[in-house]
């Protein structure tokens, strides 16, 4: 069996990459993606913890994670779509109207 | 086996309300088509039942209640908080009532759906005992939100304050609720309660990480340094009603359930948080007035201004448990703020309504000579910057730093007492700038830029502030009593 540890390393790792992504790219189709893999993180350390704590609260929790996730990418891309309307672009460095 | 019956339905009826009244407004507005109906009647309709039904069901100052087996609070502290919530999302319905058109917002029927959606979130975000709970009450208020500051869908600038809303948010959400994950690794639950026993036992280095990281996202939807440069981007890009919203409601909420998650959940971690919080209390306070001193656009400066006083209700954080008073000063500034705020909202957006398009439609110049053109709105901006300012005579400002200052105190914050002394000092000149604009300016021009002459809701509004806003400086102690009876059994 593999151990626990792996999978939360492994969930650390991705959550790492998530936020890395999110703070250097600047297309926002791909920050969002990265957001999306921060989120799925967490999803496998919740089930991860589960095993390991010995209760499904956990698990129920990646329920609800998983609804709130396709609820953003819904939200997310009907944004980034209005912007592209007015903007022409998706890059968060185009998005430069408001500055104080 | 536990089952969920009557009386957990009936004490979260103002969520269920609220909610069913988003999806109401959703449904009639499909079946009116083209048609215009009176959607903000309708609004007003659901949010008075939803007060009501709060007054109804609820237990009078009971201690302890929770609905859905412990998942949900239910005392004096949920209801207090529901209330200011709710009185926060009336203000913002009548202020918008007539002016969405002008705001660029086509479909007011969404605007008025995802308005209670938000709402909603916001009160399930504030009242949870449980964090998976709290996290969709959260998410549930943010993604309307995200919509709504994106509502103009022809301005640039709000699509693009729904972006940077969106991505920031989003992000900051997903840090936490990675701490709400490692939390539920260390001590087998999410419920709030026993999370704290379990704390106590073992109080490990992973438990001070996910307090860290479940700090971040509360910090960020406060709006406090290091996590507000958000705020004014989208305080500026978004429609002014929704600002107002998100100015009042969301920041209530926020702090209501950070309150709950520090002092409840990490009660036994007060040392290694609370060095935390004063740090993030002082950098907020110092930073959001010094920037606030160089805006000239009102919206940025009341965005800088909120974040101040996100600062300034940190302060109270600190001061935890009865005996300093704290909980009972943070919920009295709510109040106050909110009212101040949503006033001083709807004058920027009498001045700026018909030129919402405009980058510059609530530069300061506009307001140049505004107590000529218009006597009513420059005394009520009058009367709400002395207020946030906490000078005399807007005494309500005024106490509740005072509260929140001496709570500080009494918890052995002295040096934070007088960062915070020193911060309402400087700010004092951005909010008086207002005032020297307003009356002792010529016009210069501004007159050209059409007001919007105030209807019924918005001067309903306007007079309510002020006269909230003078009542509670002269009467403190009722609300203030009624708070700390609320934080005697929080």
């Amino acid at each position: 069996m593999v151990p626990v540890t792996y999978y939360l390393t492994l969930s650390a790792l991705m959550f790492t990459l998530g936020i890395v992504g999110v703070v250097i790219r600047r297309n926002a189709i791909v920050v969002f993606m990265c957001i999306e893999l921060m989120l799925n993180a967490v999803n496998l350390s919740f089930v991860a913890l589960s095993r390991l704590v010995g209760n499904l609260d956990g698990q129920i929790a990646v329920f609800f994670v998983m609804v709130v996730a396709a609820a953003e990418a819904a939200v997310g891309l009907a944004i980034i779509i209005s912007l592209f309307r007015s903007a022409k672009s998706v890059e968060t460095s185009d998005a430069n109207q408001l500055n104080g | 086996m536990t089952t969920v019956g009557l009386k957990d339905i009936a004490l979260s009826s103002p969520v269920l309300l609220i909610g069913g009244g988003s999806l109401l407004m959703l449904l009639v507005d499909v079946f009116m088509g083209k048609r215009e109906w009176p959607r903000a009647f309708l609004a007003m309709a659901i949010l008075l039942v939803a007060l009501i039904s709060l007054g109804v069901f609820y237990p009078p100052f009971q201690a302890g209640v929770m609905a859905f087996n412990g998942f949900v609070y239910a005392d004096v502290f949920s209801w207090l908080i529901t209330l200011l919530v709710l009185f926060g999302t009336m203000l913002t319905v009548l202020i918008g009532m007539n002016v969405l058109e002008q705001e660029g917002i086509e479909s007011p029927g969404e605007y008025y759906s995802l308005l209670f959606m938000a709402t909603a979130g916001a009160i399930v975000f504030a009242t949870a005992a449980e964090l998976v709970t709290l996290f969709i009450g959260l998410e549930t208020m943010s993604m309307a939100l995200y919509c709504l500051c994106g509502a103009a869908l022809r301005s640039r600038r709000s699509s693009e304050s729904a972006l940077k809303y969106f991505l920031l948010g989003s992000f900051s959400s997903a840090i936490m609720l990675y701490g709400i994950a490692l939390l539920y690794g260390i001590t087998g639950t999410t419920l709030i309660e026993p999370i704290a026993e379990a704390l106590s036992r073992t109080d490990t280095v992973l438990a001070h990480c996910s307090l860290a990281l479940i700090l971040i996202g509360f910090v960020f939807k406060i709006g406090a340094v290091p996590f507000h440069f958000w705020a004014p981007d989208v305080y500026e890009g978004a429609p002014t009603p929704v600002t107002a919203f998100m100015a009042c409601v969301i920041k209530t909420s926020a702090v209501g359930a950070a309150l709950r998650v520090l002092w409840v959940g990490f009660g036994g971690q007060v040392l290694f948080w609370s060095g935390t919080i004063w740090y993030v209390a002082v950098l907020t306070m110092i930073l959001a007035n010094l920037v606030a001193l160089r805006q000239r656009s009102l919206k940025r400066m009341l965005a800088y201004s909120s974040i101040a006083h996100a600062g300034y209700m940190m302060m109270g954080f600190l001061s935890r448990g009865t005996q300093y008073d704290g909980g009972a000063a943070i919920l009295y500034y709510l109040v106050v703020y909110t009212i101040l705020t949503v006033g001083a909202f709807s004058v920027v957006l009498a001045v700026t309504a018909k030129h919402s398009a405009n980058p510059h439609s609530d530069d300061i110049s506009r307001f140049y000579g505004l107590a000529e053109r218009n006597p009513f709105l420059a005394l009520s901006m009058a009367v709400f910057m002395l207020g946030l300012a906490g000078i005399p005579p807007g005494m309500a400002g005024l106490l509740g730093k005072f509260y929140l200052f001496s709570a500080a105190v009494k918890a052995n914050y002295v040096g934070l007492a007088i960062v915070g002394v020193l911060c309402s000092a400087v700010s004092a000149y951005y909010y008086l700038r207002v005032i020297v604009a307003m009356y002792f300016r010529e016009s210069d021009g501004a007159e050209k830029f059409e007001l919007l002459e105030p209807s019924v809701a918005l001067g309903s509004v306007l007079t309510l502030c002020v006269i909230g806003a003078v009542f509670l400086g002269i009467f403190p102690s009722a609300l203030y009593e009624s708070a700390a009876a609320a934080m005697v059994h929080f």
